[in-house]
């Protein structure tokens, strides 16, 4: 490393604190004893990176190990990427300084589809080869993991192995089956992918081959080797209370967008909206019992002193013991000035008491998401919430002091028509009524609603992963048709997605491996942070799928046969395929499911196992 | 025995560097909080503890003498102290002193930085620039000024590739080594890099160590 271009680059580049590491709380070993060393790398800026909860677990689960050290690395801005190619100087990681391409493996978290091309990117500024195929012995493992995984097939090009699932336990097994390798003398690289491949939750796409027939349907799928599985099961976590949870954080110098603690409280959901991967991929519901969550909180906020505690999960007041946690954690955060966050608020169980328990103070409004406008569609999508229960949630807010009520709706959703469009503005209208009509709320100060309305995308393992995506020009239509209805109310602001990006995301999140192509082209054309209104260029994008003769329309906007092979049959995500045709059909007819703790719907989940789950027993 | 208010005495070099000023105080916040020192908060709707620092460095820049003034809700030895902010700061930040101050930032007058440059100057390119005005283009919330740094110049000179200067360090007339360099291009009518500044020391009226 070159000390001296090093600090040349930094001082030119705004904000160097996002490339420097050295921040309070970072890991730092004895590199003489260590026999892998893994680059962590979220691939968005270092301030998004940073507030990744998955990061801070995986990196600390890693790091148990006296002979494994795990760095982080971001997706450098464009200023610095700028520099480093100027300077010709690779990408490093934070703790050591050391060069990424060094490692023996760099994991990417992949959260959503528009971080893919900046995944080329920190591969490039690396100095690493693109193909997997074009990389030798030397080059480091690439590895990815996360929500995206559930369909990897448009990076297998650029990628060895995916780990499936949850990846605490899994992660540490992978590197230390490469340890053992390494020790015995065992060593290569096809040898170890493999040994990888008969790991349980460790996708080696090489090792796959896929035949497409002639009306660019996918044909098969088929392993090149018999001692390899059919499809890779995902892994999960039994026990959420011994599961690996970090008791420190890295503390940033510089301002993230989570800059707190987050408490993770239970993993999965016991809703079943159709359209949520989440709710899907995450099942089994896992809680963890509320003495233990409150010993790991005092824990993280002895150790960084941070005075604000996020409770995170997919829904958080659907947690059982929501009662018992705050009141603990009220037991000594209030006396510490620590406040108390609950994101992802159901309406059916936001209650006096709860609102009473929340920090409120700084905020003046709430935030849920109804989804849909009308309650055939709610019900089509099985969001179990009715008009009642959002208004009366509603009063609930307006009687503690609120006066914003922020409301996110979806465009697009399988069956809409204007009605569902008109329920949109309606409900808006109701809820401002509401305001009024409450004795409690402070009339001098008007009420505000915000209609957030984002495009629905099919995404794979939901039931709604057959239906095709409303095109853009229909999308838009909406849009506008929505802003009609809205736009006299001054009291009602309404923001929504650009369907455009929405339609990129579509074509990723179902798409094969034929899109490496345009993955590959759309880097060399420059494009990257598609998750910016500022960078994403989507006549770009077209160009590039125009130019690799890929028609985006096949993979976001057409119905899959429900006979097809998909891309991501390949992934064994718990939940089975019959369930979810069973409540794509059930959201045809407008019959909604019960939650997982009412009913058990036979999703398939249940087989994975886990503690203090919501299934009944096996 | 140290109460209510109490100086901090520190330096800011290798990676903080890069870190901004405002950082450096959020920094320290949280560093005050984990170690559990009783500092004051402001009262109010949303209370932030009060924490004066005697100057800033810009970004790109170390120091070896900053200084910070807290104040304490209950007495604390200044040995205590220390030792439990340090263990919250990284090797990046030492704490080299803790102490009840006895003057105020008010008298605080010249701070003194080893600048070394890519390229140096010599000695009487050095003299030549330091015989005239030294007038430099700043730019302010009315647009672009022209201004004239020299009396905030109160010596330089060269030790082989160190320049050594003394600059005004007078809140209302604060000389960043960063426009002090900028003066020296424009008075040698070429370009420096400077590939590292530290501030060295701080002084009062008479040239004698502030603390």
């Amino acid at each position: 490393m070159n000390e001296k271009i090093r600090d040349k680059i930094l001082k030119s580049v705004s904000k160097p604190g996002r490339y420097i590491g050295g921040e309070f709380g970072e890991t730092i070993k004895d590199k003489s004893k260590i026999k892998a060393r893994f680059a962590f790398c979220f691939p968005d800026s270092y301030e998004i990176g940073m507030s990744n909860l998955g990061v801070r677990i995986l990196a600390g689960a890693l790091n148990q190990y006296e002979d494994i050290w795990c760095e982080r690395t971001y997706c450098p801005w464009n200023d610095m990427a700028e520099k480093l190619r100027e300077y010709n100087e690779p990408l490093w990681a934070h703790e050591s300084g050391d060069y990424i391409k060094d490692f023996d493996f760099v994991g990417f978290t992949l959260q959503y589809e528009l971080c893919y091309t900046n995944v080329l990117e920190v591969l490039s500024l690396s100095h690493i080869p693109l193909l997997a195929k074009d990389r030798g012995e030397d080059a480091p493992i690439i590895i990815g993991g996360g929500p995206c995984t559930y369909n990897p097939e448009p990076l297998c090009d650029f990628f060895d192995i995916f780990s499936i699932g949850e990846g605490e336990e899994a992660l540490p097994e992978l590197l230390r089956l490469y340890i053992n390798m390494k020790d015995s003398g065992e060593y290569t690289k096809s040898a170890f992918l493999l040994r990888a491949a008969q790991l349980e939750g460790f996708y080696v796409p090489s090792l796959y081959d896929v035949k497409y027939s002639k009306d660019g349907k996918i044909e098969s799928y088929t392993p090149k080797r018999d001692d390899i599985p059919e499809r890779i099961k995902k892994r999960i976590i039994k026990d959420m209370d011994k599961a690996y949870y970090p008791e420190k954080l890295v503390m940033p110098y510089i301002e993230t967008v989570q800059d707190r603690i987050v408490l993770e409280v239970y993993r999965g959901c016991i809703r079943g909206c159709r359209f949520c991967q989440a709710g899907m991929t995450y099942r089994p519901v896992r809680e963890k019992t509320p003495e233990v969550l409150c010993e790991q909180a005092k824990k993280l906020y002895e150790n960084t002193g941070y005075d604000e505690i996020s409770l995170c999960s997919l829904s958080i007041s659907d947690y059982s013991c929501i009662d018992r946690l705050t009141d603990l954690l009220l037991e000594w955060t209030d006396d510490e000035k620590v406040n108390l966050s609950l994101p992802s608020l159901r309406v059916n169980s936001f209650t006096h008491e709860l609102m009473e328990k929340i920090s409120s103070v700084r905020t003046s409004g709430i935030t849920f998401a109804p989804e849909a406008g009308s309650q055939r569609l709610r019900d089509v999508i099985n969001k179990n919430l009715t008009e009642e229960d959002l208004l009366r949630a509603c009063n609930v807010a307006f009687d503690y002091g609120k006066n914003s009520v922020k409301l996110y709706f979806m465009n697009g959703l399988p069956t809409e028509t204007n009605e569902d469009l008109d329920g949109i503005a309606l409900l808006a209208e109701k809820v401002i009524r509401a305001y009024y009509e409450n004795p409690k709320a402070n009339k001098k100060r008007p009420p505000t609603v915000t209609v957030s309305v984002s495009c629905f995308i099919p995404k794979p393992c939901t039931p709604f992963q057959w239906e095709k995506q409303d095109d853009c020009e229909m999308l838009i239509a909406k849009q506008k048709y929505l802003l009609e209805k809205i736009k006299s109310n001054s009291k009602i602001s309404y923001k929504w997605h650009d369907a455009k990006v929405s339609r990129v995301e579509a074509v990723f999140a179902r798409g094969d491996r034929r899109l490496g192509t345009a993955l590959l082209e759309a880097h060399y054309a420059g494009i990257k942070f598609d998750g910016w209104d500022e960078f994403f260029d989507y006549d770009k994008w077209m160009a590039v799928f125009e130019k690799c003769n890929i028609d985006p329309s096949f993979y976001a906007n057409r119905e899959y046969g429900t006979d097809e092979v998909l891309a991501w049959d390949i992934i064994d995500c718990g939940v089975k395929k019959s369930f979810l045709l069973r409540e794509r059909e059930k959201a045809y007819k407008g019959i909604t499911s019960a939650s997982c703790r009412e009913t058990c719907a036979g999703c398939g989940a249940s087989a994975l196992g886990g503690e203090k789950t919501c299934c009944p027993k096996m | 025995m140290l109460s209510e208010n109490v100086r901090i005495l520190f330096s800011k070099t290798g990676k903080l560097k890069y870190i901004s000023h405002l950082d450096l105080c959020r920094t320290f916040r949280a560093a005050f909080k984990r170690a559990r020192i009783p500092i004051w908060y402001s009262q109010g709707f949303n209370p932030h503890p009060k924490m004066v620092f005697a100057t800033t460095v810009s970004v790109g820049n170390e120091s070896l003498c900053e200084l910070l003034d807290i104040k304490i809700t209950r007495p604390m030895e200044e040995g205590e102290l220390a030792e439990r902010l340090s263990l919250q700061l990284t090797s990046d930040i030492q704490i080299h002193k803790v102490y009840t101050p006895k003057r105020g930032f008010g008298e605080l007058m010249w701070a003194e930085y080893e600048i070394i440059l890519e390229r140096g100057v010599t000695e009487s390119e050095l003299e030549e620039a330091l015989s005239s005005d030294m007038v430099i283009s700043k730019r302010t919330k009315n647009g672009q000024k022209e201004e004239n740094i020299r009396p905030l110049i109160k010596s330089a000179a060269l030790f082989q590739n160190r320049l050594t200067c003394v600059l005004s360090a007078v809140q209302s007339r604060f000389l960043s080594p960063d426009n002090f360099i900028l003066g020296l291009c424009g008075a040698l009518g070429r370009e420096l890099y400077a590939i590292s500044v530290v501030r060295t020391h701080i002084y009062d009226a008479d040239m004698r160590e502030f603390e």
